[in-house]
Parts: C-alpha cells; structure tokens; sequence
C-alpha cells in the first residue's frame, strides 16, 4: 500500500523537546507588564464617561451610593488632569473616547451649502456633499463630509469659518473673468420629531458666515495654499 | 505562613491566573487573522480618504496643515507640563506637522497606504505595521476635524498590531521564512498580551459607551426610544428599511437590545460560555447599522476585533472544522512517481492551507495530477490555487503554482541510498497509511 504523505499531525508542546519555545518563558517579560498596565489604565482613565457639568462645577452633588457620578467625578478632577497620561495617550495616538449615539443620539438632520456670489454680481448655489443626495457608494465613500461639516458648522469651532468658505470659493473659481468675490455659508436643519409626533416637513436655514473673498489669498490659495 | 501555604491563597491563585491569562503564551493564529481584516480594512480606509485627499489634506483643502494642528491645538491646552516649550499645547506624533509640500503629503500617503496593503498581506510585517501605525497616528493628528468613532477603532487596531508579533501567523513572511527553513515548522507560540489588550479595548468602547447612555434620558425609561433618532437622519440613510424597522415600538424594541447587547460586550463576553451568544448578538447589532447606517467601516472594524475573544487554537480548530465540513471540494494531489516533497515544501503548503482542504500523495505517473473528492480529475495549479487561501495574494500569478511545486520536490531515496547514508526512514509525523 502506498504510504500517503500528508501534513504534520502534531506539533511538539512548549515544554517537550525540540520545542522552539522555552519551558520556562510562560509570561511576558515584567517591563511589558508594565507598560501593557500602564497603557491600561491610561485608556480607561481617558475612555471613562465625562460627568455632567453640574456636577464637574460643583453645583450639584452627587448622592452618596452614586457610585459611578464619584467614580467619574474622581476620574475627571484627578487621574484626565494627571499629567504623564495626558501625555502619554496624545503623543503615542492611543487617546480615545467613545461616545456614539450617547449620551442620547444625535436627533437634528444638519446638511450645508453656500451662495457664492461673483464679480459680475451674479450669484449660485454651491452644494456642500450632502450624503441624502448621494448615490450608496458614493456617500459611503465621502460620509467624511457629514462628519466634518458637523464640527465645521458649529460655532464653537468658529475658527474653520474662513478657511472652509475659501475652498468654496477656490470651487467656484473657474472663470477667471469673474471670479468669486463673496461666500455665505448657509446650515440647514430639522429636528426629527418625537415617536407619535407630526414630523417636520421643512428644513430650516440659516447664514451663519459670510466672508469677503480677497483675491490676492485665493490666487495664493489657487498657486500654493494657504 | 509557609510559601506554600501562601502560594496557595485564592487571592494569589487568581493573581497568577491573570497573569497567565493576560501574559501568558498561546498561538499567534488569532492575531494573525485580525492582522489581515485589519489592515485590510485600514487599506479600504486610506484608498477612500484618497478620494478626496485634496479636501483633507491638502494647504487647499479645507484644512490646512496649520489648521490641523490649531485644532488639536486648541481642543487640548496644556497649561503646566512642558508648557514653556510647547506653547501650542500637547506634542503629538505629526510627521506632517508644518509639511506643505503637496509632494511630500502624498508621498506620505502613498507609503502608508502601501504599508496597510502590507501589513494585510503580512509582507515585512513588522515594519509595514509599525509604518502603518505611525503614519495612521500622524494622518489622524494631522487632520482630526473629520475623525470618527470607527477611526479610533482603527488607529487603535493598528497600533495592537504593530506591537505584537502579528506577523507570525497567516502571512507572508512566515510562508517565505518556512520555504527558507529560516524558522521551525513546529507551530509558534507568542506572549498573547496584545490580542489581549485587543480584547479589552473592545470590551472598554462598549462599557464606557453604555455608561454615558446612562445620562441619556432617551435610552432610560420610560422614554427607551433611542433608536428611533438615528433611523430617521435623512444624512445617515443606506439601504431601505420596511416602516416597521422604524416604527417607535420597534425602537423600544432595539433599544433595550442595544442596551443589553453593549452590556454583555463590556462584560459577560469574558465569560467563555457565554462569550458565542454575545458576540452573535453583537454582529446583529453592527450588521443592522451597517446596512441602514451610513457609518463606513466601523461595524467591520468591531467585528473583526471581536476575534480577540478566541485564543488562536480555536480559531484554528474552528478553521479545520470548517475544512471538514466542506468535504466535497477536498482535492487529492498526487506526485510525480518515486518523489516527495520537501520538508519544507509540506510545511509551507500546510500554512498555506488553513482549511486543510489539500492532500499530497505519492503519484504512480511521471505528471502531477489532481483529482476532486468525487475523483473528477482537476488542473494541479487550480486544485491548489482555489482551495489554499494562504496563497491566494501570489498563486495566481502564472505556473507559480507548478513552480513552487517542482522545486520542492525530492526523490524518494532507494533503500540502498538509505542503508548507504544511514538515513533513518521517513519522519512519522509525515507519513502515515492509507487515506
């Protein structure tokens, strides 16, 4: 009969002879457990649920068997501020937080656009990608512009204002005869109503920036960036 | 009390479990196999980014590299600790940080697209790991104003890789370093503390995401409506979902699921018993959102992560079950007569074949020949190529196949030959009778 030459059936264990793997390296060496501790504790440190600003402020305490508003409390005035974590989580990339669709999800529908309005006087819509527009795989491609304009469009990072309705108007720039001159960003939104409840059939608007286009910047824009 | 008597304390008892547990050595199988979804996904992630890299990362686009940095900038003051020469605030690893050069830029893109194609096939491991982590760090610093959840998810992914030897199972450097007799072909075993962190850090996104649900007055009773929001964001529409999916009963309904599902993932999937039914359920959860959400990658990116749970035997024996089960597509590949293979051959051709859906035996014919389960006779290439998934990146190239094959073959040695060189006979552990 002929023999059949086929796949090793078992392998030698850690602790027989001819092991690759010496018997007695049964766990990582100490430095490693430190560190892999160290780096524990700085996530969870940094991934514990911020407490309200209530009681952050102190205006409200937290009753006394509310273990978890102490516990994040504690987290919050104590270990986020302890230097060395911050330091380590930010400059090795390890920080993290994790907060979707908490604590309650998102219920506004926000999308954008702008009028840009020309030299000439004229004046055009310029849509901002809008993920209901899009075919599935292109906003699956592009949902990067859902989530920018979310922080793009807040006030609180007023700051992206003027560099975002630049690159409209680098968009827009295709005649060189009439170039953009004024850029309105507009927000548009609705609420999505509560179960039961009539829904809204109308988005909201409103132009919460407008920025006089300089032409030597957006020619600086069009040749190197800003 | 007597060391022994100490030793024997359940506290220290479970001490030394924990260590074993967290530190101890298994097989790499697990984080191999999460290396590949990994850095496949990352691949996905930067060829999409790449779409529109002019918006992101470009001095055009809409954030400026001296934008990026006022964004972490401003987000993360640092009042005292290196404060005086930081004034910026906290250093981050930006390797693009104050690089305008479009040139550079994409360069830079390009070698860490190329490292996640890399680390995916598992090519130069280590380095194409640690590159795709850095420059995964470094892209993420250099823009965080488009960053989302399944972001994070990925940057830590690759960072757990690029730690761990990853490389050690299901990948290319090990295939080369078997053929190359340059490692044992005996299985490897590694300090398994990275698939562990792996598995806590999933544990700890849905522990800490549940806790602060707490505070939200939708996902607690009596309201318990949570789900219904999301559904109905127009910008986060997908594929269609009948009206009952989106009914308020229903959301109640995957609400107190989603609760409960998030709950189990940040605790009882520890549990072996009940780890299975936990993770099922939490593949539900991220398959529904990923079907009616538009929240690219990041239900992929969970689910891959869920391997952490199994030690890389059962991955392993889960794969050879499988392999079982798919009986009918076994092929038999028979040698050319009076020849072997290698060694080192047999080794390499077992890691290519996870499934264990090939079988070598001795041919009575001068060819190699290949024949189905049903005895259908098949092209060698093509029994070998279909069927060994770990050879699939290059055993399409042509005759690699047949090449691979012919070099490693050996002649069986005539018993003269072996009397002649003493030559013990054949390992056992290569050979055996009958099918």
């Amino acid at each position: 009969m002929a023999s059949v030459q086929t796949r090793p059936q078992t392998a030698p264990l850690p602790d027989q002879p001819n092991s690759p793997q010496p018997a007695k390296a049964r766990t990582a060496a100490w430095w490693v457990k430190v560190l892999v501790l160290w780096h524990v504790f700085c996530i969870t440190v940094w991934s514990c649920p911020k407490p309200n600003d209530a009681l952050v402020s102190g205006k409200v305490t937290p009753p006394p068997f509310a273990i978890g508003d102490w516990l994040r409390l504690f987290d919050e005035k104590d270990l986020r501020t302890l230097q060395p974590v911050t330091f380590y989580l930010f400059t090795t990339g390890t920080w993290q937080y994790w907060d979707m669709f908490a604590p309650n999800p998102a219920n506004i529908d926000w999308w954008g656009d702008a009028v840009v309005t020309f030299k000439d006087g004229t004046s055009k819509t310029y849509q901002y990608p809008r993920m209901f527009l899009l075919p599935i795989p292109e906003k699956y491609l592009r949902e990067r512009f859902r989530k920018f304009y979310e922080r793009a469009h807040d006030d609180t990072y007023s700051y992206l204002f003027p560099v975002f309705a630049m690159r409209v108007a680098l968009l827009n720039d295709t005649d060189p005869n009439n170039p953009p001159v004024k850029v309105g960003l507009r927000r548009h939104w609705k609420q999505v109503a509560d179960p039961g409840e009539k829904e809204f059939d109308r988005y909201d608007s409103y132009q919460y920036f407008t920025y006089e286009v300089d032409p030597k910047l957006l020619d600086r824009l069009k040749k190197e960036g800003l | 009390m007597s060391q022994a008597e100490r030793r024997s304390h359940p506290f220290v008892d479970w001490l030394r479990s924990a260590n074993e547990y967290c530190f101890g050595y298994g097989s790499p199988t697990t984080l191999g196999v999460i290396r590949i979804g990994v850095g496949f996904l990352a691949l996905v992630n930067w060829l999409m980014i790449g779409v529109d890299w002019d918006s992101w990362f470009s001095e055009r686009g809409f954030i400026p590299n001296w934008l990026g940095s006022l964004w972490f900038g401003v987000r993360t003051p640092y009042p005292y600790f290196l404060s005086t020469w930081l004034p910026q605030g906290l250093p981050r690893l930006n390797l693009l940080s104050g690089i305008t050069d479009p040139r550079i830029n994409m360069a830079f893109y390009a070698v860490v697209t190329i490292s996640a194609l890399f680390t995916c096939i598992g090519l130069g491991t280590r380095y194409a790991a640690f590159v795709l982590a850095i420059g995964t760090v470094t892209l993420h610093d250099r823009n965080g104003a488009i960053l989302h959840g399944g972001d994070t998810v990925l940057r830590m992914l690759v960072i757990y890789i690029a730690v761990s030897p990853s490389g050690q199972a299901c990948s290319l450097d090990r295939l080369i370093d078997l053929w190359k007799e340059r490692i044992s072909r005996s299985p490897v075993l590694i300090s398994i503390w990275g698939q562990r962190l792996i598995a806590y850090n999933t544990a700890l996104i849905y522990f800490t995401t549940l806790w602060l649900k707490w505070d939200g007055d939708k996902w607690r009773f009596p309201k318990m409506n949570a789900t219904y929001y999301p559904g109905r964001l127009a910008e986060f529409y997908r594929f269609p979902l009948p009206d009952f999916m989106r009914s308020g009963w229903m959301a109640r309904v995957t609400t107190i699921g989603t609760l409960i599902t998030e709950f189990c993932l940040g605790t009882l999937v520890f549990f072996p018993p009940a780890r299975k039914y936990v993770l099922i359920g939490g593949v539900l959860m991220h398959s529904y959102i990923e079907y009616s959400m538009n929240i690219p990658l990041f239900s992929f990116l969970m689910i891959v992560s869920y391997l952490s749970f199994y030690q890389g035997e059962e991955v392993t024996g889960w794969a050879q079950r499988m392999g079982m089960r798919l009986r009918k597509w076994h092929v038999r590949v028979s040698l050319p007569q009076g020849m072997r293979l290698q060694p080192r051959a047999l080794a390499f051709f077992d890691a290519m074949d996870p499934f264990k859906m090939v079988t070598y035996l001795p041919g009575e014919g001068p060819n190699w020949t290949a024949e189905k389960f049903d005895g259908q006779p098949i092209g060698v290439s093509k029994a070998i190529g279909s069927r060994c998934i770990g050879g699939w990146v290059f055993l399409w190239l042509p005759g690699m196949s047949r090449r691979l094959l012919e070099k490693g073959l050996e002649a069986i040695p005539t018993e003269a030959q072996r009397a002649e060189k003493s030559e013990p006979k054949p390992a056992g552990q290569f050979a055996r009778k009958g099918r």
